[in-house]
Parts: structure tokens; sequence; C-alpha cells
């Protein structure tokens, strides 16, 4: 059942944190606004859920049933702390604008989710994989919403990509046209395009289905 | 004590020496990005002037280049807005004059009211160069000498009324200004 291919399918697609499970909400509705943001947030959430999967298997067999809850939220919190302070020492700019998010990332039921059901009773290779694909599951969903409010709701993309990449970012902003339809850009748009995904993800699996 | 105990109090360890050493190692590069950002903020209002700017009071500033000092950039707000509060810089000259605005925090309508903010549109910088003796300052509407956007009276209202009350209390303040400069 556990097989390398298994794992990456369920994190990227049958089992998508976003699409599927539905976790993580919040943050995936707050910074998808436009691309910059949730190619930032996204990083960071794959980072500390991949360190966070990578430790809770490490001290499996070492830590006793009745604190496993305490000590896995312990760990996730410290690799929250720890990518936080690293986004302000290198991206404070970017940081200024999803810093109130990233703190959220503890809250972010996937990696406690991912701890309880599947880092803690999974060799650490398994448990890293599977940590890695469900952040990347949930990377992508907040790529193409970030992508697809930013084109409708601003009609540009990439724009302020240098706050992550440096000045090689500066030029790759791409303007399609001048007026944003607004709705796009505030919370309603958001619950609007994670409904579309939702639809067209379960229209393809059907049709896979049958 | 149990094991479970010493394990949880190991981890929070463990975590607690990386937090904190990860936070010695960064603090002071951390304290010095806050800087530059709070800097790189309020230069905005400046244009990109190279001015040194200077903190002499709480959200009160001084510009100088080296022929000595070129003004003051301080904070004004209102809340005669359409929704809330809006609070902006404003930088002046020597001879009290506006060298820029520039909202910082603002509630008005995204689309409507939003026009106020250089990110959406140029209307804020119709106010460089103004100063108190040689404009009405009311809309043009109301017989003054200021234009407003199109849809948001109340918004452009408050802004040129605001505007023109903090550059009243530049004014009336310019020489407890200069006098917390000798103090320096």
């Amino acid at each position: 059942m556990t097989s390398p291919q298994s794992i990456t399918m369920e994190g990227l697609w049958s089992n998508n944190p976003a699409m599927v499970q539905l976790l993580g909400l919040c943050p995936l509705l707050a910074v998808t606004g436009n691309f910059t943001s949730a190619l930032g947030l996204g990083i960071t959430t794959l980072v500390v859920i991949t360190l966070s999967s990578f430790f809770v298997s490490l001290l499996r067999r070492l830590l006793h049933d009745s604190i496993r809850l305490p000590a896995q939220i312990m760990i996730i919190a410290g690799f929250v702390t720890l990518a936080d302070i690293a986004l302000q020492f290198w991206f404070f700019d970017l940081h200024q604008r999803i810093g109130l998010f990233v703190a959220l990332i503890v809250t972010n039921c996937t990696l406690l989710g991912r701890a309880e059901s599947f880092a803690r009773r999974n060799q650490v290779a398994y448990a890293v994989l599977d940590g890695f694909m469900m952040g990347m599951g949930f990377l992508l969903v907040l790529l193409v919403m970030g992508a697809l409010r930013e084109i409708i709701g601003h009609g540009t993309l990439f724009n302020n990509l240098y706050l992550l990449l440096g000045d090689v970012g500066r030029n790759m902003e791409i303007r399609f046209w001048d007026t944003g339809f607004l709705l796009m850009v505030l919370p309603p748009g958001a619950f609007l395009t994670l409904g579309c995904l939702i639809a067209l993800k379960n229209r393809l699996s059907q049709r896979d289905a049958s | 004590m149990n094991k479970p105990v010493i394990s949880l109090v190991l981890l929070a360890t463990i975590f607690g020496f990386m937090i904190s050493a990860s936070h010695v190692l960064t603090r002071e590069t951390i304290a010095g990005n806050r800087q530059a950002f709070a800097a790189d903020q309020l230069r905005t209002v400046l244009d990109g002037a190279r001015d040194s700017i200077t903190q002499i009071g709480p959200e009160l500033y001084y510009c100088k280049d080296e022929n000595g000092l070129t003004g003051f950039i301080f904070q004004y707000t209102t809340f005669k807005a359409y929704n809330g509060k809006i609070s902006f810089w404003i930088a002046v000259d020597k001879g009290n004059a506006i060298r820029g605005i520039r909202v910082i925090e603002h509630q008005e309508t995204p689309g409507i009211g939003d026009k106020i903010d250089t990110s959406v549109s140029n209307w804020i910088r119709h106010f460089d160069d103004k100063n108190l003796d040689d404009y009405v300052w009311s809309l043009r509407r109301h017989g003054g000498d200021f234009d407003q956007f199109s849809g948001a009276t109340i918004t452009s209202k408050a802004m040129v009324d605001a505007v023109h009350a903090g550059l009243e209390v530049s004014s009336l303040k310019r020489n407890e200004w200069l006098r917390l400069l000798d103090n320096d």
C-alpha cells in the first residue's frame, strides 16, 4: 500500500490537502491575492511540513503515546518559529506582507494531520516524502489560485516577484490588461476560485473512475 | 520522573536552544532590515531624493542634504474620510511648500476611494509644490484649486482639508521643530 508512487499521488492529487482534505484554508484564502505571496507562503509551508514530518518520524519510537500530540505540536511550532526568523533574515519585505500567516502555519491542520496519521507510523524516508508531497500539493494549489486571482483581479502576473527572487524578478511582471475584476481580489474571489478548482478536480477524478 | 515527561522536556530544550541560537545569530541583521524597511517607506514620500532622514520626535523627521536642512516629514491623520481614518506622511520644504504626500493607512472603498494610494493612482502627487498662501484649499467644485477624483467627493475633500490642516500645523510648529534641531 505504502509506496513512493502512492504517496506522491496522494499528496499531489487524490488526497490533496487543499482540494480534498480542505485543510489550511485560512492561509489558502488569505495569501492567494497574488502570485508572489502565494509562492512565499507555499514554500515556507512546504519546508516546515517536510522538516516536521522528518522529525516526528525520527522520534516516533522515543515519544510515548501519551505525549505525542504536545510533542508533535512543539516540533511544528519550533520549525515554524525558525522559518519565521529565516524569512525576516533573508526576505524582510516579503515577511511584511505574509508574516501574519507564517505564524499561523502552526494551526494549519495539514501539518498536524500528516504528523499524526502518517509520519509517526512510517519510516523516515516515507515520512519525508509524504511531507514533501503534501506540501507540494498545497503549494501547487496556492500557485494556481494566486495566478488566477492576480490575472483576473489585477490584470498582472508575477507582480513584486523581486521580493522573493531579488533583482532577477524585477522585470518579470506580465501585464495583461489595466483594469482588474475587483471581486477576485476580495475574499469572495478566493472562495469562488477554490470552489471552481474543487469542482474541476472532482470532475476529472470522476471521469477517471468511470 | 517518568519517561514521557523527560522526553517532552528534552524536546522542548532542543527546540528552545535552536530558536534562541538562531534569534541571537540573526537579531542584528533583522533589526537592520526593519530600519531599512521603515526608512524606505519614509523615503518614498521624497520620491527618491537622497536626503538623509533623522527622527527628532514621534512621527517627526527632518531632512538634510549636503547644504543643510531641506525640510521636515511628519505624520498627519484625518477621520473625516468615507470610512475610518486616513494616515499619511507629509514632506514639506523650508518654505513650507509640499514636497510629497504618501498615504500610509486607509480603508477607503477599493476601486473608488483608494485612488489616494500611489499604487492605484497618481492623484496624490497633485499636492506636490503647493503651499498655504498661493492656493485656495478646497475642491474645484467648491471654488478651490484642487481636483477631485470621480466618484469620491468625500474622500477627496477629506484629503484636501487634511493636507491643508497639516500644512497649518507645520507652519505653526515650525519654530518649535527648529528648536528641537538646535538641541541635537
